[in-house]
């Protein structure tokens, strides 16, 4: 009883951790077919100005860290991104992996590239009882707020105009802007939103290994990638799937691994997905028999 | 009054239109017709702000289109229904027909458009919950012109709209089109379906290689058999040099 219910409360913790990262990375996809290399690096930003910003108090800090996020995905767009719109998939992303790999470099240079610890308050790394079950109040909070964030950005998306034109711009690019959609403002606010998630994550992330390195967006973002494709790229709600079910994948084989194997849990997933995609190009949530009318 | 003037259009080394100009005035119905390649949907998308010219200009009321972008022209009242419908197949219809009114800044009336769109077109009405992308041809055929129509164009700009439907379905866009016509919409109709086009238009062009041929109301291109000229030419036969047949 007590090992399902830390497999469901891992599994759920860690697939809403990978929701917010896919859910980024397919927004900018659909918006402009870039596969941003440099989403992991919204992370890592993040991180260290949650490092930076010690000494003032937590709540202060998540705010600050999460804008921090926000301003780097808008800025990703604002300062490289526009002046390639149109181009070849390739060419952009080879563009984005220029752009992680000089974020990168800029945290070595200016802070170094050894893992730091993050002070975080000692809540984060204790466990409690529910009833005799031993849970720890982080992967509560991370499940509670990235299920709340998740059903926000499902709100945004499917309730309000700018998130109608989003959906419509990842569809038929040239069809929404024919009807009125303006492309700098969906690809400027499909940044910020991709920001605004990766931040949650990576400070959920961060809370759970209490460090953060020049690197430490590199995991997460082929988590968020892996968990696209396995859901059916281009598509927003598989994207989420697609994540939760990787999330579940990861932590069933690590608790099934022998303790010894535990260190090859990653290979073992991404070798499953490659089977996955094997079997199903497509990705898992996408029926390639509804073939939309032309 | 919508101009075009010596419009030279390529997609890098093929060259879709040479010099091309075109009028439409204001409460017109004209048609363009010609073969497979001719550059009509080139025509139309670089007047819609899709495609870039090379060089000349497009005019609208008097002020330039040319180099303005897409999202941009749909609001100066002008708008395209595209070649192949271009609905958005994973959005309701409802969902199709608010993306029409983008471009509007009266949200209350453009609802109450919606509205009426519905009962114009009953089949949207009655599917507006429906995913688009599960409409029939004839049915997205419907929802992509009432769509173009929540921008509330002064000029309507259709891509092939009876392309790949049944004949009965084709009559009522047909149909449609007069009646919007008749309503005070300027309409640029690029059609496969000659004969049926230029008897419908006020006065048609006909376009081959890039080149306007010929041009005329019904009776001036189809007495002279210039349509079936065109048609013709370009199954193999060396194109017309000279800019127009009747101009
Ligand atoms: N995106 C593109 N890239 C390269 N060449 C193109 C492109 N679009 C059109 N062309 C070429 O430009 C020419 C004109 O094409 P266009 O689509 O305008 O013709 P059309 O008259 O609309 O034909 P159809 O009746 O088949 O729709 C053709 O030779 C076509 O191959
Ligand atoms: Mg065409």
């Amino acid at each position: 009883m007590n090992a399902v219910f830390q497999f469901l409360i891992d599994a759920l913790s860690l697939g809403s951790i990978y929701a917010c990262i896919a859910l980024g990375i397919a927004l900018i996809f659909g918006v402009m077919n870039l596969v941003n290399l440099a989403h992991g690096e919204l992370i890592m930003v993040t991180g260290y100005t949650l490092l930076l910003t010690h000494g003032l108090p937590l709540p202060l800090r998540i705010i600050i860290a999460i804008t921090a996020g926000v301003l780097a995905g808008i800025l990703m767009d604002k300062l490289a991104f526009r002046f390639i719109r149109g181009a070849k998939p390739a060419t952009l992303m080879i563009v984005s992996f220029g752009i992680a790999y000089l974020l990168q470099n800029l945290a070595i240079l200016f802070i170094g590239s050894q893992a730091r610890a993050v002070a975080l308050p000692s809540w984060v790394s204790a466990r409690i009882s529910v009833g005799g079950i031993g849970v720890s109040p982080l992967d509560l909070v991370t499940v509670l707020v990235t299920v709340l964030l998740l059903a926000g950005m499902g709100l945004v998306l499917y309730r309000t105009p700018i998130g109608r034109q989003m959906r419509a711009a990842s569809e038929d690019f040239t069809m929404a802007r024919l009807v009125g959609v303006k492309s700098d403002r969906v690809i400027s606010t499909a940044f910020a939103l991709a920001g605004f998630l990766a931040a949650v994550a990576g400070i959920l992330l961060i809370a759970k290994t209490g460090t953060v390195t020049p690197t430490m967006g590199l995991a997460p973002l082929l988590a968020g990638v892996v968990a696209t494709v396995i859901g059916g790229s281009g598509n927003l709600k598989a994207a989420v799937y697609g994540a939760y079910l990787f999330g579940a994948l990861t932590v069933a084989i690590q608790a099934a691994l022998p303790t010894d194997l535990v260190a090859f849990r990653d290979a073992v997933a991404f070798a499953l997905v490659i089977l996955v995609l094997i079997v199903r190009p497509q990705g898992l949530f996408i029926r390639r028999a509804v073939a939309e009318r032309v | 009054m919508l101009e075009v003037d010596s419009l030279y259009v390529a997609y890098g080394p093929v060259t879709a239109l040479r010099g091309v100009s075109i009028k439409v005035e204001k409460g017109s119905f004209v048609g363009v017709v010609g073969p497979n390649g001719a550059g009509k949907s080139t025509l139309l998308n670089t007047i819609a702000g899709v495609v870039k010219p090379k060089s000349g200009s497009v005019t609208l009321a008097g002020s330039k289109l040319s180099g303005a972008r897409a999202e941009h022209i749909v609001g100066k009242h002008l708008s395209l229904v595209p070649e192949g419908r271009r609905i958005f197949g994973q959005m309701t219809v409802l969902e199709n027909l608010q993306l029409g009114t983008t471009v509007r800044k009266d949200r209350e009336q453009a609802r109450t458009h919606i509205t009426e769109m519905m009962e114009v077109f009953p089949i949207l009405g009655r599917f507006r919950d429906r995913r688009a992308g599960h409409l029939s041809g004839g049915e997205q055929q419907q929802l992509a012109i009432a769509r173009a129509l929540l921008a509330r164009p002064e000029y309507l700009l259709l891509d092939e709209p009876s392309a790949g439907l049944a004949p009965v379905i084709v009559d009522s866009v047909f149909e449609v089109l007069k009646r919007l016509h008749n309503e005070g919409v300027s309409i640029l109709l690029v059609e496969q379906v000659a004969h049926r086009t230029v008897e419908t238009a006020d006065h048609s062009y006909v376009l081959q290689h890039g080149n306007i041929v010929a041009r005329g109301t019904a009776s001036e291109l189809l007495q002279g058999g210039l349509l079936e000229a065109a048609y013709l030419g370009a199954d193999g036969a060396a194109p017309e040099p000279e800019g127009a047949g009747q101009a």
